[in-house]
């Protein structure tokens, strides 16, 4: 591991490039359309079994965009973050069970969520690199073993159906309401998420991430930065693993182990670490990939393709698919200057 | 001051959403009265084809199970269609790799339903995954046809949409334990079982038939376990003179290699999965006199539908079957029946057929009954013995009410 | 993984005699090991936090999917290493099987002892791993020695994999709790030391086991992870500074 080496490089995505200026009026229009007509294709176009992979998609974002908080920003290498889409969705469960609604299922995530990213943030501020993925890869082994032995609380390893929420007439069992049910906190995420480059907190994180020694000798609270990061990546998890209980209905331990972790930072890294678009990419990958091979007849070939691209991706590719595309983007934008010029 | 603005809209929008979900929690499943149109024709159904499918493990510890009943289903299924199919059309058959995970089977029962729209669920192996599926198929209202999933869960009117074919471990258990109690007096019985349902029924069965009468310590494992020492350790500490089991064909064996290396060879019995003839062969040295229950008729018997089964299977595959072959030929045969059935092919006339099945023969499973209320099937459990290669009957089926 | 996996499908799959297909698969294990450093490992690029952990956990799904694939994705028993018969050594029953996994543990121990400490080769090793660029410099041939160095883990490695396989079950996944808990090892004895992480293993086997023993079988994970958050949580700066930390 080479931590403490210090980086160089700025055009990480939303993290830092945006850090310096915002988008004006006109260009948050256009994403915003863009945004609008793209989130109106599912419930509009896709037949139910395409919409309740959609909603899965925007669920998985919400976790990935936590995760780029923690990992893409401000460089803390989890292991744990199923777990706390887990921690999240076995609350759901849990809540629901006495009977309570959606308001107050959320409500208790949240609370799980930030107490669960205390228990792990605080004996870790002292670590990184290998060794904090190492003590949070024990969490969350610690985690699935809980759940796994307390049968009668989460349903063990057998798992556990949860009934699905009603907001208003939208009943999350439904794949189109679900989709539009996960769609509300997902934008509310990815708005934050967006702007968080832009405030103090933000270049905080960057600056840890780039170097803690740098950072703390120009004031940064690098404590206080990182158990920012872990609260808000944890409740972020802790949203998804609700939202995810209530669209598939059914959760196990298996959803949120050692793989599906691994699987979430396969998705941030894939997509391009330290950017909001790069975080729903890799959401719409790890969840449309393996369908896209089981419709090519090949469901095997997945665990293949994902294990060679994770690895391509990071040697070839380090910024994902936002990195790839803002090169190619460059690239052709130098190639019409130079015509340009030459004319 | 843009955060603020941000924050408060956030806030703002997700008040919106926190106020509107006023509407609690829906709980509860449908009615089984789906009613029979004769006119109605289902998902899946076309003037060719009708489409069925399940979910099994394919890979992972519980894969021997699961790639047994699907050739059985298979193969059932060819000599159907290669004699015309049911009702002038030919069945397709699709079975997905559930892994034995509860969640992978929900999530691949929900692309058998919605993608690939199958009419019915034709059978299905291992209780842990298919029980993950069982709230999905309530909520779209789709009958499984004798999934081999034992459990108290099912076959009663709590999933009015499952027919099962096959005792629950409950009874299974409580069987195997009267046989070994008249046969000998061990004052200490251990049980190992897949944790969740499948474990907690056995040791229910076990409990009821030990009643006071010997020591029970119940191990709890999970599917896939790669080191067995921890629990080869814990048994031997307790040492038990019967060791019974309950996990996967792999497990099992993987279990009792470990035992047999720190030199503990207590006297076992198990589920029916240990009378497959692919875990004698790999695992039958370390099985020898295993007590096992028998779900399934001997394939060494004289029942001429038994040897007729043999003959068409291995007409259609060029090999014996197994255990596994035989229950997914049965269910095969018991789907394939109700589609016969049915007075059209939608899922409340299958539904209907299934409810008019009584005292139904395969000639591999006991005779099969179902009723408006009664989902069950069978009730009634034989016991074998390993014993060399071979699986010896010991005690012919019998049922519990009689 | 790859050797002992590769091993069984060559003997129980292709009728190969046991020997062989052991050999056979040592060496495709090292022809892998080797070649996951040359097409990848050395490639990382240099300054970016995590990146080798990324590249690492993609090899990792990509071997294990390779194998399912390619063998199968079922667990299987693995030959004995000798004679499975029993006997009480003090109250604990040991068979040939455990007698070769202890001495060739020990002997490739030894090995990899003398090997560090007492051959030209082991200190150009201890030299590169401080610091390349002064290694480079004083003629030592840091490429060739960094390929031989992953030829040399790969071959400990398959080792290991055979004795783990010949006490449990082969399958893609039967190494990754042995994994964890050799990383678990390595991080709190140090990747630059030998003899504390070695320590530390061996501690760490003997107090899961008095945990089974003791608390039932269950009891094993929870004690180990919960071992290595307070470990890890309360020792001392200088031991969990990265400085000094290899690229694993």
């Amino acid at each position: 591991m080479t931590s403490t080496t210090t980086r160089s490089r700025t055009g990480t995505g939303a993290g830092a490039g945006a850090a310096t200026r915002g988008p004006g009026l006109g260009r948050k229009l256009t994403r915003l359309t863009v945004f609008a007509v793209i989130a109106a294709v599912p419930p509009l176009l896709f037949d139910s079994y395409w919409v309740f992979l959609a909603a899965q998609v925007v669920a998985f974002a919400i976790a990935t965009l936590g995760l780029d908080i923690l990992y893409g920003r401000t460089g803390q290498l989890s292991l744990a973050h199923a777990s706390f889409m887990g921690v999240g969705a076995y609350t759901t469960y849990t809540v629901s069970s006495y009977g309570y609604g959606p308001a107050v299922q959320l409500a208790a995530v949240v609370v799980v969520a930030v107490v669960a990213a205390l228990v792990v943030a605080v004996p870790t501020l002292r670590l990184s690199g290998l060794r904090l993925a190492l003590v949070t890869l024990a969490f969350g082994e610690l985690l699935a073993w809980v759940i796994r032995n307390t049968t009668d609380l989460t349903g063990g390893t057998q798992g556990a159906s949860v009934d699905p929420i009603v907001i208003g007439l939208l009943d999350s069992s439904e794949p189109v309401d679900a989709y539009l049910i996960a769609l509300v906190p997902a934008v509310i995420a990815t708005v934050l998420a967006a702007h968080l480059g832009r405030t103090q907190l933000g270049r905080r994180m960057l600056a840890v991430r780039d170097t803690e020694l740098a950072a703390e000798s120009v004031g940064v609270a690098v404590a206080r930065t990182k158990i920012t990061a872990f609260l808000l990546s944890a409740v972020y998890a802790g949203v998804a693993g609700w939202l995810y209980a209530a669209i598939t209905g059914f959760i196990a331990p298996p959803d949120f182990d050692l793989f599906a972790s691994v699987y979430l930072f396969v998705a941030v890294v894939i997509g391009g670490a330290g950017s909001v678009l790069g975080a729903w990419l890799g959401a719409a990958y790890i969840v449309l990939v393996p369908e896209l091979f089981t419709l090519a007849g090949q469901p095997n070939l997945y665990p293949i393709v994902g294990g060679a691209l994770l690895a391509i991706v990071a040697l070839v590719v380090p910024d994902g698919i936002v990195g790839l595309g803002r090169g190619i983007g460059r690239r052709v934008r130098r190639a019409r200057d130079g015509q340009e010029e030459t004319a | 001051m843009r955060l603020k603005k941000v924050q408060i809209g956030a806030v703002l929008a997700g008040l919106s959403l926190l106020a509107s979900g006023c509407g609690g929690v829906a709980g509860g499943s449908g009615s089984s009265a789906i009613g029979c149109d004769p006119k109605e024709t289902g998902p899946g159904v076309t003037d060719s084809e009708i489409r069925v499918g399940t979910t099994m493990p394919l890979s992972g510890s519980g894969a021997a199970g699961g790639i047994g009943t699907k050739e059985g289903q298979e193969a059932f299924y060819a000599k159907l269609n290669a004699e015309g199919g049911v009702q002038g059309r030919k069945i397709k058959p699709i079975v997905l790799d559930d892994a034995y995970d509860p969640s992978t089977a929900q999530k691949q029962m929900r692309q058998l339903v919605e993608k690939e729209e199958i009419l019915v669920v034709s059978g299905g192996e291992g209780t842990p995954n298919f029980l993950g599926a069982v709230p999905y198929l309530n909520r779209k209202k789709v009958p499984a046809i004798a999934p081999y999933a034992p459990s108290d869960q099912l076959g009663g009117d709590k999933n009015p949409y499952v027919f099962m074919a096959t005792v629950d471990y409950i009874q299974e258990f409580e069987i195997l334990t009267n046989y070994v109690l008249e046969q000998d007096s061990p004052k200490k019985i251990a049980l190992v079982g897949v944790a969740g349902n499948v474990g907690d029924n056995a040791k229910l069965g076990m409990e009821k038939a030990l009643k006071d009468k010997g020591e029970l310590l119940y191990v709890p494992e999970t599917p896939g376990t790669t080191d067995f020492t921890p629990i080869a350790t814990q048994l031997k500490k307790f040492d038990a003179e019967y060791v019974f089991l309950i996990l996967t064909n792999a497990d099992t064996g993987g279990l009792l290699q470990a035992m047999d290396r720190i030199g503990y060879t207590p006297k076992t019995g198990a589920w029916a999965g240990m009378s497959d003839d692919t875990y004698i062969k790999e695992f039958g040295a370390l099985s020898q006199n295993m007590l096992v229950a028998l779900e399934t008729s001997s394939l060494k018997s004289d029942n001429a539908q038994v040897k007729k089964f043999i003959t068409d299977f291995t007409a259609q595959t060029g090999k014996a079957p197994s255990k596994f072959n035989q229950l997914g030929w049965v269910q095969a045969q018991l789907t394939a029946e109700a589609l016969k059935r049915a007075e059209g092919l939608s899922r409340g006339c299958v539904v209907e057929a299934l409810e008019s099945f009584e005292n139904f023969e395969t000639g591999i499973v006991p005779p099969v009954t179902w009723g408006k209320n009664d989902r069950a099937g069978v009730d009634a459990v034989g016991i074998g013995q390993i014993k060399g290669d071979e699986l010896v009957v010991v005690e012919e089926t019998q049922s519990l009410q009689k | 993984m790859i050797a002992a996996f590769s091993a069984w499908f060559l003997y129980s799959e292709h009728g190969l005699p046991v020997p062989v297909a052991l050999i056979l698969g040592t060496l495709f294990a090292v022809i892998v090991n080797s070649a996951i450093d040359y097409a990848a490992i050395r490639r990382i690029p240099e300054g970016r936090p995590g990146l080798d952990l990324v590249v690492t956990l993609g090899i990792f799904l990509l071997i294990t999917a390779v194998m399912q694939q390619l063998i199968d994705a079922n667990a299987h028993t693995f030959t004995s290493l000798g004679a499975d018969t029993r006997t009480e050594l003090g109250g604990v029953v040991v068979s040939v099987n455990d007698g070769v996994v202890v001495v060739l543990t020990a002997a490739i121990i030894l090995g990899a002892y003398l090997l560090l400490n007492r051959t030209s080769l082991g200190t150009s090793l201890r030299a590169s791993a401080e610091d390349a660029g002064i290694a480079q410099a004083a003629g030592v041939n840091v490429r060739a020695l960094r390929t031989a160095t992953w030829a040399a883990a790969g071959v400990i490695a398959a080792i290991v994999a055979v004795l783990v396989a010949s006490r449990l079950s082969v399958d893609a996944f039967y190494m990754t709790p042995v994994l964890i808990k050799a990383f678990i090892a390595g991080m709190i004895g140090g990747l630059d030391r030998f003899w504390l992480p070695l320590s530390v293993a061996v501690g760490l086997g003997v107090y899961e086991a008095l945990a089974v023993f003791l608390l039932g079988s269950s009891a094993g994970t929870p004690a180990v992870f919960l071992l290595i958050i307070v470990v890890l949580a309360l020792v001392p700066k200088r031991f969990v500074n990265e400085r000094n930390e290899v690229r694993a």
